[in-house]
């Protein structure tokens, strides 16, 4: 049922393919701005590759949110089920970690991060 | 009674279509995109008995048929199908025209499955999510693709085949 050129066409197709798959990352944008948001307001972009311990003060009490070696995570928040606490860390292009119940978004953003480089409330 | 014998054979092409289609939509995936398209089974299959026009035909009629009657018409499910089908369609259709002598329909299959994907993916890219990190699956869907389009080649070999030896399948260039 196969022809010879069947067979270069799939076997061409499946290196060309699992080649693919390192190059594609290039496309995949690493994240170069660290995005907080307080219920829909920026209140902090920071460069990725700081090293700092914020905490963001919302509804509930402190969320506490840790930079270090180009990754981001919250450490602690005073929310109920610490789901953002348990989403681990983040660190490239359009990854974010949400608390809800104290509306705090933490997300990565490529070069085109807005300039500001401090806390602006 | 030519036009009346191409519509019954269209017809009956759309509705294998659509039925294998929606066999399709109860066999489990743990993904949602990734889908085995079998449906392309019956376009090859047109294609390769009735030329290009014909599995066009089928394969626009499928997804506006097939959407209607899953409450999915000109959602973003709609525009993927009808986007994803006419690309592979026009792909299989060219290749078996100008290729035939060289590939079988096994290869064809594979070329169609790979267009599918591609054109799937550049829709959703250009109309739903313009985020470069679309393309991240892309590998992960063409890999599979060309599992899925090896089998459905295999199937359509057969079906055409067996279909070749009904005279009332036999149309001399209905397109």
């Amino acid at each position: 049922m196969l022809t010879l050129p069947d067979k270069i066409l799939i076997g061409g197709l499946v290196i060309v393919t699992l080649l693919s798959f390192p190059t594609i990352r290039h496309f995949h944008h690493e994240g170069k701005r660290v995005v907080i948001e307080l219920d829909g307001d920026v209140v902090g972009n920071f460069p990725l590759k700081d090293d700092r311990l914020l905490p963001v003060e919302g509804k509930l009490g402190k969320t506490w949110v840790k930079m270090a070696e180009g990754r981001v995570r919250i450490v602690d928040s005073p929310c109920p089920y610490k789901l953002c606490v348990k989403s681990g860390s983040i660190r490239m292009s359009g990854e974010n970690l949400i608390c809800l119940p104290n509306k705090v978004v933490v997300r990565i953003a490529g070069d085109d991060g807005e300039a500001v480089d401090a806390v602006s409330r | 009674m030519r036009r009346i014998k191409r519509n019954a054979i269209v017809s009956s092409l759309v509705a294998m279509s659509i039925v294998v289609h929606s066999v399709e939509m109860f066999i489990p995936s743990p993904f949602p995109w990734l889908r085995f398209g079998f449906a392309n089974i019956i376009v090859l299959t047109a294609i390769a008995l009735y030329g290009l026009r014909v599995g066009l035909m089928v394969t626009v009629l499928r997804v506006f048929l097939g959407t209607i009657l899953v409450g999915t018409f000109l959602t973003p499910a709609f525009i993927l199908g009808m986007g994803g089908g006419i690309g592979s369609t026009l792909v299989m259709g060219f290749a078996y025209r100008k290729l035939k002598a060289v590939f079988s329909l096994v290869g064809i299959s594979v070329m169609g499955a790979y267009a599918h994907n591609i054109a799937q993916l550049t829709i959703v890219y250009l109309l739903f999510i313009r985020h470069g990190e679309v393309f991240y699956v892309l590998p992960v869907l063409l890999l599979f693709g060309i599992l899925t389009g090896v089998l459905n080649g295999v199937a359509a070999t057969y079906l055409t085949a067996y279909m070749a030896r009904f005279s009332s399948f036999q149309f001399e260039s209905i397109s």
